[in-house]
Parts: C-alpha cells; sequence; structure tokens
C-alpha cells in the first residue's frame, strides 16, 4: 500500500517520527495491525472485567489510506447511576487530551464535556450528567453551517472543519445542547492531534484521532480507569458490538428525543 | 410629464463637510475596534459561548431590515407607478444601497475568519440560509445599484421595470431569509417560528421607512433644500401602517407560548421578569417603537414618529436577539439543570466598549455612502439638493 | 454652472466626480507599479539540516515545489474522510524539521528561525496554519516550556 505520491523510495521506517510518537497504525500490512490487536486484547483480557466495562476496543486501528465507514455508528452509553459525585474524570481526561481548560475566561471558555446536575422538578432525584457533542445524525449545527466547516464524518462522528471555519458561530447559536463552542483568542500551546485556533468553532470530537487507531475516549478510558464504569464506547450499527447488548438490556433515553436528531449519546437511568 | 432635475448634493459651508468628518472619525473608530477584536480574539468582547451573538449582530439586523425597507419609495413609484414618489426613487434605492454596505461590514468584520468569507461562496452549504444570505444580500446590492441606474440615466429607463419588480422581489426573499436565519434555531425557544419570516418583512418596511424619513431631511438639510410637507405627511401615515402591522406580528409570535408551561416562563421573562429586557421591550419596543411612533404618525409629525421607530426598533433588535440567547436552553425538560458552563441559568451579557465602537462605526459606514454618493452622483430631486426652489413632488 | 445633460455618463456624475475618481486610480497604478518594479524571483535560503539529510517525505527540492499541492489534498482526506495519513501528517513535519533556540528549546511560528518561516518570509506568502496547528513539537510533559512557563495550555491574552 504504498502512497502513490511518494516518489522517494526510502522506507519510511528511516522517519524519525516512527519511534517518538504516540501510539501509531502499526505498520503498513494488516498482518502486523492484527498482531498488535490480538497482543493487546490478551494484554487486556488478564484485567478481569475492563472489558465488559469499557466495551471492546473497536476493533484493529483502521489501515492508513482507508476512509471511515458509514457501515459505523460510533456512540456512547453513559449510565447515569454510576455517575459519582464530585468525579470529573471524563472532563479532566477530555481537557487533557486535547489541550482546553475551563475556569479562565467565564463564558467565553470551551466545554466541550462538562458535568451537568439535573434535578427533577416532581420527585427531586438529582443526577450527574456528562453532556458532550451529541453527534446527532440529523445535527443542526451542520445545516446552519455556511461553508460545510461542520460536517458529519461517514461514520457519525460531528466534526469541524477548521480549514473552512469563518467563525460566524452559528453553529454556537443552533446547537440544541450548547455543545459548540468559539475559541477565545490565539492558542499557542496546542496538542499536536487536536489543532484549535482564534477564531474557529470546536466540540467533542468522540477523540477521533484515537477511534481511527483503534482506541476508545479519552473520557471513556479515564472513567474506566477509575472504577467508574460510567461510560461505554462502541459501534451503535454493529449488532455484536457489546453496547448493542447493554442498550437492549439496560433502559436509556436520549436528550430531547422530541426534537429527532438521531443522536449518539444514550443516557442510562435517566 | 416634464423630466425629475436631479442635482449633486450642494456643499453649504459649516454642514457637509463638518459632518462627514464626524462620520470618517467614526469609521476610522470603528475600524479600530475590529481590529483590536481580530487581534485580541472575541474574549475581550461580551459575545461568550452563552450568547454569541451580541451588539454587532444588533446593529447589522437593524441595518440590513432597513435596507430591504429604505426600498419602500421606489418600489411605490416603480412597481405601484405613483408619479408623485418619481423623485425620490434614486434617493430610496441608495438608502437601501448604503444601509447593506453598512450592515455587511458589521457581519463580515465580525467573523472569527473574515478572510475566509469566499468560501461562503465557493463552499456553500445550500442547506445553510447564512450562506443564503451572502448571496441575496450581495444580489440586492447589484439590483439596487443597477435600479438606481435605470432612474437617473434615461437611456437605461426602459430597463427600469424589470429593475424595480426584481428589487421588489428579491428584499421579500431577502428579508424572509435573514428572519429565517433566526426563526430555525430549534434551541432558541424565544424566536423558534416561522412567524419570524413575516414579522421580519414588517419590521424591515418599518425600519426602512423610517430610515428614508430621516434621511431625506437630513440630506435636505445638508443641501439646504426643502422637502415636501405634503409628502412627508403621506409617508409618516404609511409608517404608521407598518408600526402597526409589526406590533401585531410581534405579539403573535409570542401568543402561541402562552399555551405550554414552558413557554409560559418564556413570555414572563420577556414581560416581567427579564430585568433590562423588560425594560427595553416595553420602553422601546412597545413604548417609543409602538404607541409613541402612532400618536406621532398619524398626528402629523412623521420625523418625530421616524426617529422614535428607529431608536424603538433598535430596542426590538436587540430584545428579540439577546433575550433569545440569554434565556437558558432545555436541554432537560422537566428538570432543574446547573452546571459549570451555566445551563439552567439565565446567561448575562454586557456590551463591551468596542462593540459599541465598532457597531456605531457601522452606522457611520451607511452613513457616509449616502452622503458621498449624493455628492458624487445626481440622486436628490433638485429642490432637496439646495440648487433650486421647486418643492419636491411637484 | 451649466445644466448637465439629460442622458449619459455627465448626467450620472458631475465633474465633481471624475477628480477624486482618477486621483484613486492613480494612486493605486503607482501603487502596483512600486510593488511589482524591480522583483526578480526569490533565492530560497537552504533549509535546516533535516530537510537535506534525505529522511523527509520527498526530496528537498521536489518537496518545496508540491509540498502544499499534497498538504491541500491531504487535509482534507484525513479530516473529512478519515484517511489517515502517518507521513503527511503535519506534527510529524515539526517534530522533525524544529528549530531550537540557543538554549536548545524549539523556537515557535512567532519566531523567524521557525523552519516554515524560513522560506515563507522570504518569498512573502502567508502561511496560517499554525493559528491552529501546534508549530513546536511537544516535550515529554505535553508542554513546551519556552511558550508557557506554567506549563498550561491556554489562550493568548494578546494586546
Amino acid at each position: 500500500m504504498t502512497d502513490p505520491r511518494r516518489t522517494s523510495d526510502r522506507p519510511t521506517s528511516a522517519c524519525p517520527m516512527a519511534e517518538t510518537d504516540a501510539p501509531r497504525p502499526a505498520g503498513r500490512s494488516r498482518r502486523q495491525a492484527l498482531a498488535a490487536f490480538a497482543a493487546g486484547a490478551a494484554a487486556t483480557m488478564l484485567a478481569p472485567g475492563v472489558v465488559l466495562i469499557t466495551g471492546a476496543a473497536p476493533g484493529a486501528a483502521r489501515p492508513p489510506g482507508t476512509p471511515a465507514s458509514p457501515a459505523q455508528r460510533w456512540g456512547l452509553l453513559i449510565e447515569l447511576g454510576h455517575c459519582a459525585d464530585g468525579c470529573a474524570r471524563c472532563v479532566e481526561a477530555c481537557q487533557t487530551e486535547h489541550g482546553w481548560h475551563a475556569g479562565d475566561h467565564g463564558a467565553h471558555d470551551p466545554h466541550w464535556i462538562r458535568l451537568v446536575s439535573a434535578t427533577d422538578d416532581t420527585h427531586g432525584r438529582t443526577l450527574n450528567l456528562p453532556l458532550m457533542c451529541q453527534h446527532c445524525a440529523a445535527p443542526p449545527c451542520r445545516d446552519v453551517c455556511p461553508t460545510h466547516a461542520t460536517f458529519r464524518r461517514a461514520d457519525g462522528i460531528v466534526l469541524v472543519d477548521r480549514h473552512r471555519c469563518i467563525g460566524c458561530r452559528y453553529c454556537v447559536m443552533a446547537c440544541p445542547f450548547s455543545a459548540r463552542f468559539f475559541t477565545p483568542g490565539a492558542l499557542t500551546d496546542q496538542r499536536p492531534h487536536m489543532p484549535r485556533g482564534q477564531g474557529t468553532a470546536e466540540g467533542c470530537t468522540l477523540c477521533v484521532h484515537r477511534i481511527d487507531q483503534g482506541q476508545i475516549p479519552a473520557c471513556v478510558e479515564a472513567c474506566a480507569a477509575a472504577g467508574g464504569g460510567a461510560m461505554r464506547f462502541g459501534d451503535l450499527a454493529d449488532p455484536d458490538d457489546p453496547i448493542r447488548a447493554a442498550l437492549a438490556e439496560l433502559p436509556t433515553a436520549r436528550l430531547r428525543p422530541d426534537l429527532g436528531l438521531g443522536t449518539a449519546v444514550h443516557y442510562g437511568d435517566l | 410629464m416634464a423630466a425629475i432635475a436631479y442635482d449633486l448634493i450642494a456643499v453649504r459651508p459649516g454642514r457637509l463637510l463638518p459632518i462627514l468628518g464626524v462620520f470618517a472619525a467614526a469609521i476610522v473608530a470603528g475600524l479600530g475596534a475590529a481590529l483590536i477584536m481580530a487581534l485580541a480574539g472575541h474574549q475581550i468582547t461580551g459575545m461568550t459561548n452563552r450568547v454569541p451573538w451580541g451588539l454587532p449582530h444588533v446593529f447589522a439586523y437593524f441595518l440590513i431590515l432597513s435596507a430591504s425597507g429604505a426600498l419602500n419609495v421606489a418600489v411605490i413609484a416603480s412597481v405601484f407607478r405613483r408619479a408623485d414618489y418619481k423623485p425620490l426613487e434614486p434617493l430610496s434605492a441608495l438608502i437601501a444601497v448604503a444601509c447593506l454596505v453598512g450592515g455587511l461590514s458589521l457581519l463580515v468584520l465580525d467573523l472569527g475568519r473574515p478572510d475566509r468569507l469566499m468560501l461562503t461562496m465557493t463552499s456553500a452549504n445550500p442547506r445553510s440560509i447564512f450562506a443564503w444570505n451572502v448571496v441575496l444580500y450581495t444580489g440586492f446590492m447589484a439590483v439596487a445599484v443597477a435600479h438606481l441606474i435605470t432612474v437617473i440615466d434615461r437611456r437605461f429607463a426602459w430597463f427600469g421595470g424589470i429593475t424595480g419588480h426584481t428589487a421588489n422581489i428579491w428584499r421579500f426573499v431577502l428579508t424572509t431569509g435573514t428572519g429565517l436565519d433566526l426563526g430555525v434555531l430549534v434551541g432558541r425557544e424565544l424566536i423558534h417560528s416561522a412567524v419570524l419570516a413575516p414579522l421580519f418583512i414588517s419590521l424591515a418596511l418599518t425600519y426602512g421607512l423610517a430610515v428614508f424619513l430621516l434621511a431625506l431631511p437630513g440630506l435636505a438639510w445638508l443641501g439646504g433644500g426643502t422637502t415636501d410637507r405634503a409628502l412627508m405627511q403621506r409617508l409618516g401615515r404609511l409608517l404608521g401602517l407598518f408600526v402597526a402591522v409589526s406590533a401585531y406580528l410581534a405579539v403573535v409570535l409570542q401568543a402561541v407560548h402562552l399555551y405550554a408551561p414552558d413557554g409560559r416562563d418564556v413570555v414572563a421573562f420577556l414581560l416581567v421578569e427579564g430585568g433590562v429586557y423588560t425594560a427595553l421591550f416595553w420602553g422601546g419596543q412597545i413604548g417609543l417603537g409602538t404607541v409613541v411612533a402612532l400618536v406621532l404618525a398619524f398626528g402629523g409629525r412623521p420625523i418625530a414618529a421616524a426617529a422614535a421607530t428607529v431608536v424603538g426598533g433598535f430596542a426590538t433588535v436587540y430584545v428579540t436577539l439577546i433575550s433569545a440567547q440569554v434565556l437558558p436552553q432545555a436541554i432537560l425538560p422537566g428538570m432543574t439543570v446547573t452546571s459549570a458552563f451555566g445551563d439552567g441559568a439565565l446567561a448575562t451579557y454586557q456590551p463591551a466598549l468596542v462593540e459599541w465602537v465598532f457597531g456605531v462605526g457601522g452606522l457611520a459606514i451607511a452613513a457616509t455612502v449616502a452622503i458621498v454618493a449624493c455628492r458624487l452622483f445626481r440622486i436628490l430631486p433638485k429642490a432637496s439638493a439646495g440648487a433650486g426652489v421647486r418643492a419636491i413632488g411637484g | 454652472m451649466s445644466a448637465p445633460p439629460p442622458i449619459g455618463p455627465r448626467a450620472l456624475m458631475g465633474r465633481s466626480a471624475r477628480a477624486p475618481l482618477l486621483a484613486g486610480l492613480a494612486v493605486l497604478a503607482v501603487t502596483w507599479i512600486l510593488l511589482w518594479a524591480g522583483q526578480a524571483a526569490p533565492e530560497l535560503p537552504d533549509t535546516a539540516a533535516a530537510a537535506e539529510t534525505g529522511s523527509c517525505v520527498l526530496p528537498g527540492p521536489e518537496m518545496r515545489v508540491r509540498h502544499m499541492d499534497v498538504l491541500f489534498e491531504v487535509r482534507d482526506e484525513v479530516v473529512r474522510d478519515g484517511r489517515r495519513n502517518a507521513e503527511w501528517a503535519l506534527h510529524g513535519c515539526i517534530e522533525c524539521h524544529a528549530v531550537a533556540d540557543a538554549a536548545g528549546v524549539p523556537v515557535g511560528h512567532d519566531d523567524p528561525r521557525h523552519f516554515c518561516r524560513s522560506c515563507h518570509d522570504q518569498t512573502a506568502v502567508a502561511a496560517d496554519c499554525f493559528s491552529c496547528h501546534r508549530a513546536t513539537p511537544e516535550t515529554a510533559d505535553g508542554h513546551t516550556v519556552a511558550h508557557h512557563p506554567a506549563g498550561r495550555a491556554h489562550s493568548g491574552d494578546a494586546l
């Protein structure tokens, strides 16, 4: 699978970046990728319960050069009953992973994921609800974006193409969940895998860079690592994915189902 | 009918140049404010992730609505063939273009990445009304300029019917787009309504005529000319009619909310509990912009009525746009929510000084375009240009 | 002044319009000429050693000619289609082509020694990649000391 644009015959293994980078697709051949996954899966199996809680990793990293597939629909299941009071691991993990933080600029700050404390008006029960972009099937943000900067990738993840964003904030106006944010000023200390810049819109990416490498979102991983087990990630379109089994068993609901947006985040015990 | 004589606006000492100087200073200040916002980012403004569209958008919406409505007199003259309004036809088209230039300047310079504006045309999303508006606004300017040319250059007069009808239909489409810009937002309960389209059309007719009724005597004064009192009275009564229709549609917009408990909270905020927004609603939109304007319009005081309409109009646009964002979104209906982001609570919007300077700069751009065009092109009928004594409309 | 003709350009514009318009055109013409007069094709400077050692994705001269075309294609494929491309990931280029200052800290895009600026300043071609993309390699703890001594990423308070 040689990149046709490469006219030089130097092997990529000579490229110094291969050693220093964060986990990357293990190699060009499927065999290598599968072997790496098998090793990883074996190690994972040794930690009892982790596979059940986090859901299986979405399989091998997608081979380089292959596009996202419409046969997949990534989604989350968040069991609010397991969401501990005072725990904010998902929020912190997202901040570390993507290089944003809240607390400096008040309402100018981004909140890619935030904890909403919800108290029922009739019976007074209180929940902690992690709220992020719902990755709708019919996203209002995509419909109002004048330049196609906000788009829905084939596998269901709603993203901002910052190369095209003109910073009009129409998506910030349009999102019914207030899950879109406008970068307040110039940024310099971005994470290398998460470019963010002044004058563009941003929001939860469902850790698309991790998903493409066969990993799970940072928030889900942090929740599992903390022993919370409230968050699961998986392929909603795959009938064999554990998240589907969990959705069939547990009572779940989605936010604002009346709007018919086809959101991908399912909340249990809502 | 004898050909109408148009002239350049006369340069009266102590009038035209000092006024232009003030407007030029306001434009420079406004551009400076835009530059500051571009360099430092929107964090220095009051526009936040809770209230992403603020005072610049209020000014811009007002100017764009006025642009659409300023064509009223030209439409009356050409589409409705009222010969007594013909002398004012080019001025009407000019005011429309000038307001649109001002409004667009504000919208474009407020973007986070205005250098990428071309993408709205090369990579346009056909579902986005914002993208449609870019085409509609620029196209409207082109059609209005074309109509202007057909009126003041007799070689192109035969075109006038086409451009007049096109401009008239175009402005209704444009204003529908401007209204639906806001009306399609499912998460903004105060304004999520189809009524926003006819409401904005009515507001456009109202504010456009009001701006015209201020611009005409203003230009006449600058040039040392006069205006036709009878004509102004007739336009004043027309303004009164538009003000009444606008008030009716504004009531209809909120009336539907009264039939759902969540909606009643929204109306209660607007009418009673909204603090500054309630004050602006009752004092600006209803008081000055409707009641006072109606009394003055039908009481034979067209210029005062226009002034009241304009001030009330700003308040209306401010209340409509800002309170729609200040109200919390219903993410979990039936639950009381709180969060670090302020979900469930009213947002606060405090316009920063840069936003005021920027917005006023946009008004100054509109005024300057109009005045300079009157100096470069023969747009004003002779009496209001100050060069003759014949009353307009005679 | 005599009555203006009823039709034609003189009907549209007064004499007073011609002078400013002609003056404006003259200013534009002079500016244009001054900008372009005597402009020879620029000599691109020698780039950082890493680019010439032959371990880059393309040979140096070819990279200079084609890098933006390839990047424009790759960015749409990666971002919109999800076709990951390990070779052309921008942060990979940054890690290899980092230029360090005297203290050994990689310089950012605001510094004229930054690798991309060594050519782009010369050719006066604006590259606003680094308004969003990180311009320096990330250190082991995730941040570059040079920019933020506190070690946290935050939006700059420019001005």
